[in-house]
């Protein structure tokens, strides 16, 4: 199979769009958070058709293994019903707006695909390779590798400061979501 | 040219898409909960853009802003939920059209 990879796109690419769709249509939000399920795990599959295997991976890691607990775990516990929104398109209002910016951003689409237009392809078998010492003629190879190089060199602070964010997360969310003894007393 | 291309152009067709759905989703819903899962659709979307970009260009940077937006979307929604929790414990509700305490 010369083009399995485009197959596959187009595949996961109908997955998603079914899945976001379920997304905002269902009334039901546990329904609707295991559709998102769907939605990320055929956007991770994205990701290593594209090649890039570490984001693949991370996506079902980070995504489906702790978000979607947590929002699963939240949805059940304040127990919400079946809601009864308004159906879409009812709203002139609203749908013009999504309308008015779907047309602003398919013109820019034009325009770039208008500068993209002489080569526009991903070639999803580019390896990925750096060279490290070129002295000793060193070079690694391979998606995690090449990622993790950049990560712990060039991207060593942004990295540090992302794990104080993270901690004060999760310190704010236990603040915010405790309860306020002192209110109910 | 061997036949695992695929042209960047379907790739922003489909973040395109896939952002407006979370748009629709995000300005016609009154479930604040749904709210947010339409607001990671939209984020997962420029992601893959994100992704398409750095696999066209051949360059990495792309991927790690991707890893630093995914560090970044479990603190917000670790807490944003908590946030939903501590309004539904005020207001008994997420229907966000009954939460309007500002408005008198």
């Amino acid at each position: 199979m010369e083009n399995i990879r485009e197959i596959l796109f187009f595949l996961f690419a109908f997955v998603m769009m079914g899945a976001s769709f379920g997304v905002i249509l269902h009334k039901n939000p546990v329904k609707s958070a295991l559709f998102l399920v769907v939605f990320f795990v055929s956007l991770a599959s994205l990701y290593g058709v594209l090649g890039a295997e570490f984001l693949a991976v991370l996506q079902v890691l980070v995504y489906v293994g702790a978000i979607m607990v947590l929002f699963l775990f939240v949805i059940m516990l304040i127990a919400v019903r079946d809601e009864n929104f308004e159906n879409i398109g009812a709203n002139k209002g609203k749908t013009m707006v999504v309308f008015l910016l779907v047309l602003a951003f398919t013109m820019q689409f034009a325009a770039l695909a208008s500068v993209l237009s002489s080569d526009d392809k991903i070639n999803t078998k580019t390896e990925y390779s750096k060279t490290i010492d070129s002295a000793q003629n060193l070079t690694i190879e391979g998606n995690a590798e090449v990622l993790s190089f950049h990560l712990f060199e060039k991207y060593i602070l942004p990295f540090e400061l992302i794990s104080i964010v993270l901690l004060i997360g999760v310190i704010g969310a236990v603040v915010i979501a405790k309860k306020n003894r002192r209110r109910l007393e | 040219m061997n036949g695992a291309e695929i042209p960047v152009s379907y790739v922003i067709v489909l973040t395109l898409l896939l952002f407006s759905i979370g748009m629709l989703g995000v300005l016609t819903r009154k479930n604040i909960i749904v709210i947010f899962m339409s607001v990671e659709i939209m984020l997962n979307s420029v992601n893959l853009l994100f992704v398409a970009f750095s696999r066209f260009w051949n360059d990495l940077s792309g991927e790690m802003a991707v890893f630093f937006v995914m560090a970044i979307a479990a603190a917000e929604a670790a807490i944003g939920l908590a946030l939903v929790i501590s309004l539904h414990r005020k207001f008994h509700t997420v229907d966000i059209t009954e939460i309007k305490e500002l408005k008198n």
